[in-house]
C-alpha cells in the first residue's frame, strides 16, 4: 500500500522521488534544457546574461516586454526560464482517491499546459527577434529560478511582480518575493500600475 | 523612436548604492537617459538623540556633520556622473527613506527605480534592507534591486 502511494507521489514530483518520463541530469541544480541550443560560454563585454522568469502569466509577459523594450542589448544572452510545477495543481483529494488514471490525465493536461506556455514564451521572444534559450525548471519556482540564475552565471534576473504563484493578496507575488530575497544578483521586478488600481 | 527615460537611483554613503549605480552604468544605461539621484539624509538619529541631549550645540554639530556628509556624497556622485558623461541631477528628499524615495520617483515620473540593498539602514539582520523592501512593495513602476554576491554573507 505504501509502495503504491509513494509511486503515486513520485509521479507528481513529491515524496523525494524522481519525476517520471523525464531524463534528469545528475547535477546539483534541477535544470533541464528542452532546447538543443546551449547558452554561450563567454559573453561579450557589453552583453549580459539575463534570466527571465516566465510562468506564462500576463505579469511575466509584461516583464518580458519591458525587458525587451528597456534592458535588452543585442549581445545579451537571454535565458527564458519556465518552472512548471505539477504538484501544485493537483488537488490532494484527487490523489487520495488512488485513481492513477485520473492523476495521469491531470499530469498530461499539465504537460500540455506547460508546452503551450513554452510556445507562448517562444513566440513572445520571436516577436522581438530576441535570440534566446528556453529552459524548463523543476522544483519550487522561486528556488528553481534562483538556482538556475546561479548555475547559468546570470548577471541579472527579470521577473514580473505577480504571477500564478501568488499565495497572498499583496502587491508582490510570493515567487518574485522569494527571488528578490534570495538572489545573488540584481533583480528587476517589473511592477505595473494595474496592480495598484485593482488588487486582484 | 525611443522616448526619454527617467532613471531614479537611490544613493547613500554605502558601498551597496555605489554598486547599484555602477551596475546601472554598465548594464542598463542608454544614451539619452535622464538620471535622478535621490538621497535621503538621515536626520532620524539626531531627532531621537535630541530628546536626551539638552545642549543645542551638540545637536547643531550633528546636523552640520550630516550636511557635510551629504555634500560629500553629492560631490562624489556628481563626479561619477561627469566621468561617464551622464545627464541628470541630484535630489535631496526629507522623510522616511522608503517613502521619500518613492515620492521623489513619482514626482520625477520614473521609468524605473534602482536601489542597492542593505545600505545605511539599521536592520542588519534582514537579507534585504527595509528601504528596498518598502519601495518594492509600494512602487507602481519597475524596481531594480541590486543584490551582489560579495555582500551576501549567508548560506
Amino acid at each position: 500500500m505504501s509502495g503504491f502511494l509513494s509511486n503515486l507521489l513520485g509521479k507528481v514530483g513529491l515524496g523525494g522521488g524522481h519525476t517520471s518520463g523525464q531524463t534528469v541530469e545528475q547535477t546539483a541544480a534541477p535544470v533541464i534544457q528542452t532546447d538543443t541550443q546551449m547558452a554561450e560560454e563567454s559573453p561579450k563585454k557589453t552583453g549580459k546574461n539575463v534570466l527571465i522568469a516566465m510562468d506564462g502569466s500576463k505579469h511575466a509577459l509584461y516583464a518580458f516586454e519591458w525587458y525587451a523594450k528597456n534592458l535588452y542589448h543585442p549581445d545579451d544572452n537571454v535565458i527564458m526560464a519556465h518552472c512548471a510545477e505539477p504538484g501544485v495543481n493537483i488537488p490532494p483529494t484527487t490523489m487520495m482517491t488512488g485513481n492513477t488514471a485520473m492523476v495521469d490525465s491531470l499530469l498530461e493536461q499539465h504537460e500540455r499546459n506547460a508546452k503551450e506556455t513554452l510556445q507562448t514564451i517562444d513566440a513572445a521572444a520571436g516577436k522581438h527577434n530576441i535570440k534566446h534559450v528556453l529552459e524548463r525548471l523543476h522544483g519550487p519556482p522561486g528556488e528553481a529560478i534562483v538556482k538556475a540564475a546561479d548555475s547559468q552565471n546570470a548577471d541579472m534576473i527579470v521577473a514580473g511582480s505577480r504571477g500564478f504563484g501568488t499565495l497572498r493578496r499583496t502587491i508582490m507575488g510570493s515567487v518574485s518575493d522569494y527571488i528578490v530575497h534570495h538572489s545573488k544578483v540584481p533583480v528587476m521586478i517589473c511592477k505595473h500600475d494595474d496592480e495598484h488600481v485593482k488588487l486582484k | 523612436m525611443e522616448s526619454k527615460r527617467t532613471i531614479v537611483i537611490a544613493i547613500d554613503d554605502s558601498v551597496h548604492s555605489e554598486f547599484a549605480f555602477d551596475f546601472y552604468v554598465d548594464n542598463v544605461h542608454r544614451h539619452g537617459d535622464h538620471i535622478v539621484l535621490v538621497h535621503v539624509p538621515e536626520y532620524s538619529n539626531i531627532l531621537s538623540a535630541s530628546s536626551l541631549l539638552t545642549d543645542p550645540n551638540i545637536i547643531a554639530e550633528m546636523i552640520k556633520d550630516t550636511e557635510e556628509r551629504t555634500s560629500e556624497l553629492v560631490d562624489k556622485y556628481s563626479f561619477k556622473m561627469q566621468q561617464k558623461q551622464l545627464h541628470g541631477h541630484v535630489r535631496q528628499q526629507c522623510g522616511k527613506p522608503g517613502e521619500a524615495i518613492l515620492e521623489c520617483a513619482r514626482e520625477e515620473g520614473a521609468t524605473m527605480l534602482i536601489l542597492g540593498t542593505r545600505g545605511m539602514g539599521l536592520m542588519r539582520r534582514t537579507f534585504m534592507g527595509s528601504v528596498s523592501d518598502y519601495c518594492l512593495h509600494h512602487a507602481s513602476f519597475p524596481v531594480l534591486v541590486c543584490r551582489h554576491k560579495p555582500f551576501i554573507n549567508d548560506k
